[in-house]
């Protein structure tokens, strides 16, 4: 039940959605914690407000951080890999469908497919794939959450999962003090009068309850998917669900292990140049307000490059649109808030175009 | 959003060259680029970032096989410091969600001191080992950690022949 992939798009612009749900504490603060400071001890506000801006910082982190995009391959270095393709395939007769571009890797006596990203002119790296919101390959991909705006991947998804686990803490707490009230009240003037004084309580009783739900599900599912080192992509996809004894070689069979793994692991850099220029004809510099951990990057020129076109029938097939093909244009690049909507089918190789263009997912 | 790469720490880079002392200096001005080659990644060992120690053939008659697996070696012993999961990531992890992660306001991280490392040691050996050769490291964190991008320089005087196999035409000037 990843409610996460279930829920709409959203566009990269929106603010984090999950904002609003940790503000129903706020009508909580205004009439609940006076009384329960009184009458229980002062304290229970005081927690309650430690655990929001707890909740807060981990949404801002992982909203505002870095998945670990990989960044799009160099000209040089795309046909490089094109070369090394070709070589492998040998000549494929005109009219035939080159064979898929794959590369087979052994991990822990298990065959892994790395797959090859055509917008990203890359082999994707082992748990890697390519967001289509985003129009980017992310590492250890997670899952897009438009909840709170980004991708989930190698870099943000302890900060997700902290996210997760405090907000469910929260609202349980919220929930759980909030009864405690209406029973405190209850018993000191009657439940009706209680009612008359603070409706906003019961109310808040309803919004906890239903919120529970669906936050501790998807805290508990992600609870699963770390003591089991999967990401919730492998999940939906079945990659390692056992058929054909299939395994999933990252994980140390062990639940501490891979808790560790996941959730105290290093702190991996970002390998992203979000201030670099690109000079392109259809863009122009916009700077993102993105905050990272990342050292400030010298922003440095580039050349505007072209590379040929290589046919790329599988895009055809994979995207279905039928004549999406991309071009890639100069190395470093600016982070574009918004997505290229698909360009006009363009016949392979045809001299490269400066502008670039989306691609559905891969 | 389009992504590239990002640059390494503290240097001002040129396309496809970079230069941080005199003697890599004259090896631009007196050679031009003629090459590129990309070691890549090797995957065997799972995620852990580690690269191929296999001598490419385009470098074959440029470099000794030794010398060229150390540099290789030593990087990857570099990576697997850095990305150890162990009892002080584990102290850093924990120190750093008890602070709200405001400590890397103040302390780098492990990775990062790593990588300071790695910087340094590229630019030792491209100054001691790949320079006088023609040949020039990039470090890989500058490729998105996915090649070791090594570009192999032909003296002026003879950039009639090019070496190995050609690249796109729009490598070079």
């Amino acid at each position: 039940m990843p409610q996460c992939v279930a829920l709409d798009h959203c566009s990269v612009l929106s603010p984090p959605r999950s904002s609003i749900r940790a503000c129903h504490v706020l009508p909580w603060g205004e009439e609940r914690c006076p009384y329960l400071a009184v009458h229980l001890s002062a304290a229970v506000p005081v927690f309650a407000v430690v655990l929001f801006v707890f909740v807060m910082a981990m949404l801002l982190r992982t909203s505002f951080s870095d998945p670990g995009v990989l960044p799009r391959a160099l000209p040089e270095e795309a046909s490089f890999i094109e070369m090394e393709i070709e070589a492998a395939n040998g000549s494929v007769p005109p009219g035939q469908r080159p064979p898929p571009r794959i590369r087979n890797v052994q991990i822990n006596n298990q065959i892994v497919k790395l797959k090859y990203c055509y917008t990203c002119k890359i082999f994707r790296p082992p748990r890697a794939s390519h967001c289509s919101i985003c129009d980017n390959c992310v590492d250890r991909f997670d899952h897009h959450c438009p909840w709170v705006g980004n991708c989930v991947g190698k870099r943000n998804y302890r900060y997700f999962y902290l996210f997760t686990l405090s907000l469910s803490l929260l609202t349980v707490y919220i929930f759980t003090f909030d009864i405690v009230h209406i029973t405190l009240r209850s018993v000191d003037s009657g439940f009706v009068n209680t009612l008359k004084e603070t409706p906003g309580s019961v109310v808040e009783v309803l919004v906890c309850f239903f919120t529970l739900w669906s936050v501790v599900g998807l805290t508990g599912f992600h609870t699963y998917l770390i003591s089991l080192n999967q990401t919730t992509n492998e999940d939906i996809k079945g990659s390692w669900s056992g058929k054909n004894r299939v395994q999933n070689p990252y994980s140390h069979k062990n639940f501490m292990k891979n808790c560790c793994e996941v959730l105290c692991g290093p702190t991996y850099p970002s390998v992203l140049d979000r201030r670099g220029m690109m000079l392109e004809d259809s863009s122009t510099s916009c700077r993102s307000p993105d905050v990272t951990i990342a050292t400030a990057n010298v922003p440095t020129p580039n050349e505007k490059t072209t590379s040929p076109l290589i046919p790329n029938e599988h895009t055809l097939d994979q995207a279905g649109l039928g004549g999406a093909t991309a071009a890639q244009n100069a190395p470093a690049s600016v982070p574009e808030e918004q997505e290229a909507g698909p360009g006009p089918r363009e016949a392979p190789k045809t001299p490269p175009t400066p502008s670039v263009f989306k691609e559905s997912t891969h | 959003m389009l992504s590239g790469p990002r640059q390494a720490m503290g240097r001002s880079t040129l396309p496809y060259c970079h230069e941080s002392f005199h003697n890599l200096q004259e090896l631009r001005q007196s050679a031009s680029l003629a090459n590129k080659v990309f070691i890549q990644r090797d995957y065997s060992e799972g995620t852990v970032c580690t690269f191929h120690t296999k001598l490419p053939s385009e470098l074959d008659n440029r470099i000794e096989k030794t010398l060229f697996e150390d540099t290789v070696k030593t990087l990857n012993n570099y990576y697997a410091e850095a990305e150890k999961i162990g009892g002080h990531a584990y102290l850093e992890g924990c120190l750093a969600c008890i602070t709200a992660y405001l400590i890397f306001l103040c302390m780098e991280t492990r990775y990062e001191k790593v990588l300071k490392k790695i910087s340094r040691y590229i630019q030792e050996q491209n100054e001691k080992i790949y320079a006088p050769r023609g040949l020039l490291i990039t470090d890989p964190i500058e490729r998105g950690m996915r090649v070791i991008e090594i570009s192999i320089y032909e003296d002026r005087s003879s950039s009639g022949s090019s070496s190995g196999s050609s690249t796109t035409s729009s490598s070079g000037r």
